[in-house]
């Protein structure tokens, strides 16, 4: 059986339906190298938490989930209020002309980032559908100064091989082929996520950069001394395109709706909020783009890195333990730097789990009223 | 009604759990038509998008009620973060997962209204609860 995850976007805490293993700060760095199929689901609840410090669409949904929460607490009604429900639909409800949803958009640029990091040998054996590829064969595998590597092949198969995840990337191979696909698509689906209108955005920007950068003139290449090249051009596009489609909006990272809105005085948020302004001004002076280049290119191994060692969720439950979220720019926050925000990672944890406890209450009483609603409706 | 009754079910499950519970019913003598992937309705879709990582598949076919009860209580007390909806329609139950509820709490969605067990409490006798549901505790 194929273990499962969750990850709670009010509480930033994750779920994995599996037993206790003790935790390895090298999880997050180089997960192929271990043999435990949790870590696939752990990697990738992980960059759902990533997407929501980051994505300005995903920071705002949790804003209005907690904002539902207080409201729920207050009042008693478990009903989406007018603002998250228009946001709900906008995050599940498919395009009627692209044909996928900000949903699918979301999941895809996450399954990208797990074919990307745990390889298509960890990954080719979790599709019985895919059998008749071994994931070693030659047109799954090319060579890069010796070294293997996956190819596009093994990259396209993977993606394309479930709906949900399969319909955006599918929309930038048909404008971009294959090996472009692999440079843009993670770049224009992270800034499509800050817009308010990530579909339309993504498609805006895959069009405006269709033969744009001539990346798929190019024989071979390693993507990670592309994507530095690239990035600036990508953001930019991406920018104009919003301002474009949703009427001279512009693109808002996480980080801005957290420190702008009531997330800013939530327990778990305002936590991270202080380890992002640390981040932010730590990394800038040694990346060019600093946090902004890290959260939209989790896949390379040095933005990994920094993400990994400055925010982790914080609580990673099992069936019979947990992990906590300290890491190492956590413990300087607090420690070396005083930041009063800066949780203890076992006070972090608990506040996570009460508001899962929290909100599952709320989504109880919801589920509740939905079914009072269905038969009063046909009664 | 008996335990022998047959009912009509529509389980939707994880597609990487679909199997296993596949193998079950069909060993417990269930007529099961092909599974074929679950798509969420719109109402249903935060419910479930909060599962996230995988695809979601439903096995439907018709099995003695008896044995389907036997079958969602050991899924109400397998579940270790989450809990069942069980519902009657007008087509028969309609079964599934959700994170909704807490770990072996189980949601009885009838043409009454709906009922909270919860497994883990001492008394709950979550059999009696899924028989009185069906009307399986009326004597003929």
């Amino acid at each position: 059986m194929s273990p499962v995850g969750r990850f709670t976007r009010p509480s930033l805490s994750i779920e994995l339906d599996g037993d206790h293993f003790p935790f390895d700060d090298n999880y997050l760095y180089g997960p192929a190298a271990y043999d435990e199929p949790l870590l696939r689901v752990y990697v990738h609840e992980v960059l759902h938490f990533w997407q929501t410090l980051s994505q300005g669409f995903l920071a705002a949904l949790a804003l209005g989930e907690w904002q539902q929460l207080l409201e729920f607490e207050r009042t008693g009604s478990a009903e989406p209020q007018e603002e998250l429900q228009a946001a709900l639909s906008l995050f599940y409800e498919p395009d009627p002309v692209l044909g996928f949803s900000t949903w699918n958009l979301y999941e895809a640029l996450c399954r990208f980032w797990d074919v990307h990091i745990l390889g298509p040998r960890k990954l080719f054996p979790v599709h019985p559908e895919l059998d008749m590829y071994p994931p070693d064969s030659p047109p799954l595998v090319r060579y890069v100064d010796g070294l293997p590597q996956y190819s596009s092949l093994a990259f396209d198969l993977l993606m394309g091989v479930e709906d949900h995840y399969a319909a955006p990337y599918r929309v930038g191979l048909e404008r971009w082929g294959s090996p472009a696909s692999v440079i843009l698509f993670p770049l224009v689906g992270y800034f499509a996520l800050q817009s308010p209108i990530p579909v339309l955005v993504f498609a805006d920007a895959v069009d405006q950069l269709a033969g744009a950068l001539e990346l798929d003139k190019e024989p071979s290449f390693v993507i990670h001394d592309v994507w530095p090249q690239v990035f600036e051009v990508v953001a930019a596009t991406c920018a104009e395109s919003c301002q474009r489609v949703c009427q001279g909006a512009h693109l808002v990272t996480g980080r801005s709706i957290i420190a702008q809105s009531p997330l800013a005085d939530h327990p778990v948020y305002a936590h991270y909020l202080a380890l992002l302004n640390a981040a932010a001004e730590t990394w800038k002076p040694t990346i060019p783009s600093g946090l902004e280049y890290c959260f939209a290119l989790p896949g390379d191994p040095n933005s990994r890195q920094r993400l990994a060692n400055a925010f982790r969720p914080p609580v990673t439950r099992f069936y019979d333990g947990y992990w906590t979220g300290e890491t190492m720019l956590s413990f300087s926050a607090r420690v070396l730097g005083g930041v009063a925000e800066v949780q203890t990672d076992t006070d972090l944890a608990e506040m996570a789990d009460d508001i899962d406890r929290r909100f599952r209450a709320m989504r109880e009483a919801g589920l509740v009223a939905r079914y009072a609603r269905q038969r009063s409706a046909s009664s | 009604m008996s335990e022998d009754q047959l009912v009509h079910f529509k389980w939707i499950a994880f597609a990487s759990e679909a199997p296993a519970l596949q193998t079950a019913l069909a060993d417990g003598g269930a007529n099961l038509e092909p599974p074929t992937p679950y798509k969420p309705s719109g109402e249903e879709l935060d419910e479930f998008a909060h599962a996230g990582f995988e695809p979601l598949t439903l096995l439907a076919g018709a099995v003695a009620i008896g044995f389907l009860i036997d079958r969602a209580v050991i899924a109400i007390k397998d579940l270790k973060h989450g809990g069942l909806v069980v519902e009657q329609t007008a087509d028969g139950l309609k079964l599934h997962e959700t994170s909704a509820l807490p770990r072996g709490v189980a949601l009885f969605v009838g043409p009454n209204g709906t009922e909270r067990f919860d497994s883990s409490k001492p008394g709950v006798n979550i059999v009696d609860a899924m028989k009185s549901l069906v009307g399986l505790d009326k004597k003929p």
